[in-house]
């Protein structure tokens, strides 16, 4: 079964390769997914069609009851005939379990009929009665397991096994509470043998939970899909069992048969392959394996023909043995899954991050074209109304040639602005390809007042520069580093626009203490309204903008610009006016 | 009262351009005075509506994006305005969620940069237009509104039944009058509105009851 599950299941019905995602590279991992999330919890086809035909269910579970309990009907005690694991009880359990309430009384009738049957007791005695109050104990185990934990319907936990272990000893006790004395009552028993009995009895049924419960609960109910640990090691299942029942035979065969000391000595060596399967195979694995390591040992102390007393000793290991090996199986399956989880998470978090990526690509590039286009525009735009406006001075008969001069004088300013944009837009793409040059800090600033002259004047703004004298001449990229300057400066004054005056900008310029290398902080600061709360985590990112029409972009390339030049843009919100510092670098021997 | 203005000459009209480009701007305000048009230029929104008493008829020119308040704002406030100035609007975007939403908000037209001159023309005479014709129609309901000023009381009464499709004979069992004095009535009023016909005082009714700000509105027929 395991190697065909796992060579088929990427084609399992309900997987679909979504034609915008990656296709699932690591087959394990996508596997796993859909066992966790695709595949509904539903008992096996042959179970769902007995469960509607109850009379035949009640014939076969009657028939199977019958088998198990002749069938583990060894090394019984006394003449009470207590045997050291009774598993059919985990059958009857895992029928209500599986199959809710309305089979009780299959279940009643299997336990009671056994006891006419296996055992031979008198109909109508106390053991009679003992019987039917067995049976009803077992429907109200079951009816606990499926109620209270997950077992037959999702994932088990750590909470879900102690629940069953609970179950399993309370029903233990409430049956050996009812046997013994029905037993005493009988006259099959000595008063004085009670107790020996009842832990007799306990133990036997503790165990036939334990060990038999949980496999048959996973199988019926058809929950064992969800507990088979990375989906990669299914195709090794059955090879790791084999292994398993190898060592065990081995390891028994080597504890009984050779006896090099006596068997109790060596029989904790039966922990040693159990752990490291139940690691490798979580719950499910362990569920099996318990089992499998019972049946080993019952066949050894059968070949070895032990007394039945050493027979309930050896059940106390194997208690220890299953319960060892479920938890660790639970605890496994938990960390698998937690593992799945994580690493799906984890993709889904990476793919996010990258599509969130091109989505700003994308954005910015459009963006970046259309501020382009902008940008270009204005120029040409008044080129083309100036030409229109010369033609028509000159087709007048008296020509107005100082007119007809100032109108040319505006077309090649027009025109020479929109070269420099063109110039300056190509430096920044053109990446790698900065021209570095020898600049004085005032002409880079007095530069970057010039272009905005204009501005600043119709707005009435004052500037005030201040630069710490003694500054060594920068070597970078005076265009560049007037693109991010030039901006930064715009963004003040439109900040400006928004206040009555007067109207303050400050540009300072000061060498900056840094630890590693020598930088000028240029500091430009406006008693403008200030920068949104909500927009200052995202100041530097394409498209955040808070002017109603702005592109969004300025901020983040001046940033990227200043970054390229070796340097960085940054905002200030420490301070009471809105303030921002371009960091440029002033390397003497920067060579570029 | 004509309406009729395809052909009407709109040279000499007002220009208002907003433009924070100084280049574009100065360039635009060229070419319109050579057109033969007045200009007055502003270099913002705020600017522009700061600005004294408006030349009319006029219509605005102006950029989408502007230092403080828009293109778009500034449409906004200016039809909210009774005395709405017409507005052509210019963009270096060319994008069309923009553009419809200026035509939207009223726009006479929305103009790409770079300009072609002969659009410019077309919408600047457009705008220029149509706000000749509602220039002529807010002089023209002035008038009527200072003729009917004049009506009694009883003729403003007569005035309406008149207009309201009733005849002369009902409108004297009404008030309880001859019909003979109704015909006076109805001849004095006829005479200080200035009506040669009853279709003149219907269309007369039709521009009261047309207009948002009339100082007494007729009364309602029931």
């Amino acid at each position: 079964m395991s190697e065909l599950g796992a060579a088929r299941n990427p084609e399992a019905p309900g997987w679909q390769p979504s034609p915008l995602r990656r296709p699932p590279e690591p087959v394990a991992e996508s596997a796993g997914l859909l066992h966790a999330a695709g595949r509904s919890v539903e008992p096996p086809e042959l179970l769902q069609w007995l469960f509607e035909r109850p009379w035949m269910l009640a014939v076969v579970f009657c028939a199977a009851y019958l088998a198990i309990d002749a069938g583990t009907d060894v090394f019984a005690i006394g003449p009470a005939r207590s045997t050291p694991w009774n598993p059919q009880a985990a059958l009857a359990l895992t029928l209500v379990a599986v199959g809710g309430l309305r089979f009780a009384p299959i279940v009643v009738i299997a336990v009671v009929l056994a006891e006419l049957l296996v055992r031979q007791a008198p109909a109508g005695g106390a053991s009679m009665f003992a019987a039917l109050a067995a049976g009803l104990i077992y429907v109200a185990a079951g009816y606990l397991v499926r109620r209270l934990t997950r077992w037959t319907r999702a994932e088990v936990s750590p909470r879900d096994l102690s629940a069953l272990v609970l179950i399993a000893f309370g029903t233990s006790l409430a049956v050996a509470l009812l046997v013994g004395p029905a037993q005493a009552l009988a006259g099959l028993i000595a008063l004085s043998s009670l107790h020996l009995v009842s832990l007799q009895v306990v133990v036997g049924e503790a165990l036939g939970l334990i060990v038999a419960a949980p496999p048959l609960l996973l199988l019926a109910s058809g929950a064992w899909r969800l507990e088979l640990v990375g989906a990669e090691r299914r195709g090794q299942f059955g090879r790791d069992l084999m292994f398993l029942a190898l060592a065990l035979a081995v390891l028994l065969t080597l504890i009984f048969e050779l006896r090099p000391f006596d068997e109790f000595r060596l029989s904790y060596l039966t922990f040693v392959p159990m752990v490291p399967f139940a690691m490798r195979h979580g719950l499910f694995g362990a569920a099996i394996a318990v089992p499998t390591a019972q049946l080993g040992l019952m066949v050894a102390l059968m070949v070895t023909e032990s007394r039945a007393a050493t027979a309930f000793e050896y059940q106390m290991l194997v208690l220890a043995l299953a319960l060892t090996s479920m938890y660790i199986g639970v605890l496994s399956s938990e960390r698998e899954r937690a593992a799945r989880r994580l690493a799906t998470h984890e993709r889904e978090l990476r793919e996010q991050r990258d599509a969130l990526a091109e989505t700003q690509r994308t954005a910015a590039t459009a963006e970046l074209s259309a501020a382009l286009a902008h940008d270009l525009n204005q120029p040409l735009s008044a080129i083309g109304t100036y030409a229109r406006a010369a033609r028509l001075v000159a087709e007048r008969g008296e020509i107005d040639r100082d007119k007809l001069f100032h109108i040319l004088d505006q077309i090649a300013a027009a025109s020479s602005r929109a070269g420099q944009y063109v110039r300056r837009m190509r430096d920044f793409f053109r990446t790698g390809s900065m021209q570095s040059e020898r600049v004085a800090v005032e002409d880079l600033i007095g530069r970057a007042g010039a272009h905005l002259r204009d501005r600043i004047d119709r707005a009435g703004i004052r500037v005030e520069t201040s630069i710490e004298p003694g500054l060594p001449p920068l070597r970078i990229d005076a265009v560049q580093a007037g693109a991010a300057l030039d901006n930064l400066l715009g963004n003040a004054i439109d900040a400006l626009a928004a206040v009555p005056p007067p109207r303050r900008i400050v540009v300072l310029a000061r060498r900056q203490a840094d630890d590693r290398r020598p930088l000028l902080r240029i500091t430009v600061q406006d008693t403008g309204p200030g920068v949104p709360e909500e927009l200052r985590s995202q100041l530097f990112k394409p498209l955040a903008t808070s002017k109603p029409h702005g592109m969004g972009l300025g901020l983040a390339l001046s940033r990227s610009i200043a970054e390229r030049l070796g340097g960085g843009l940054s905002f200030d919100a420490a301070s009471s006016v809105t303030t921002f510092h371009l960091d440029l670098p002033i390397d003497e021997h920067r060579n570029e | 009262m004509n309406t009729e203005t395809n052909d009407l000459n709109v040279t000499g009209s007002w220009v208002y351009v907003v433009e924070d480009d100084a280049s574009v701007r100065d360039s635009l305000s060229l070419l319109l005075q050579l057109r033969g048009f007045s200009t007055a230029v502003y270099d913002s929104a705020e600017a522009f509506l700061g600005a004294d008493a408006f030349e009319r008829p006029a219509c605005v020119l102006a950029d989408v994006r502007l230092p403080g308040m828009s293109g778009l704002e500034l449409q906004r406030k200016l039809s909210d305005h009774h005395a709405a100035l017409p507005f052509v609007v210019m963009t270096a975007h060319g994008d069309v969620a923009t553009a419809r939403m200026a035509l939207r908000d009223g726009a006479v037209d929305f103009l790409e940069k770079p300009i072609d001159e002969q659009d410019l023309m077309d919408a600047i005479t457009v705008a220029l237009r149509s706000d000749h014709a509602q220039v002529e129609r807010a002089r023209s309901r002035e008038g009527v509104l200072a003729r009917m000023q004049r009506l009694t009381e009883r003729e403003l009464e007569v005035f309406e039944r008149v207009t309201g499709g009733f005849h002369n004979r009902e409108i004297a069992e009404e008030f309880g009058i001859s019909q003979r004095t109704v015909e006076v009535h109805r001849a004095r009023l006829m005479e200080k509105l200035q009506a040669r016909r009853v279709a003149d005082l219907f269309r007369i009714r039709f521009e009261l009851d047309g207009a948002s700000a009339v100082a007494s509105p007729p009364k309602t027929l029931s």
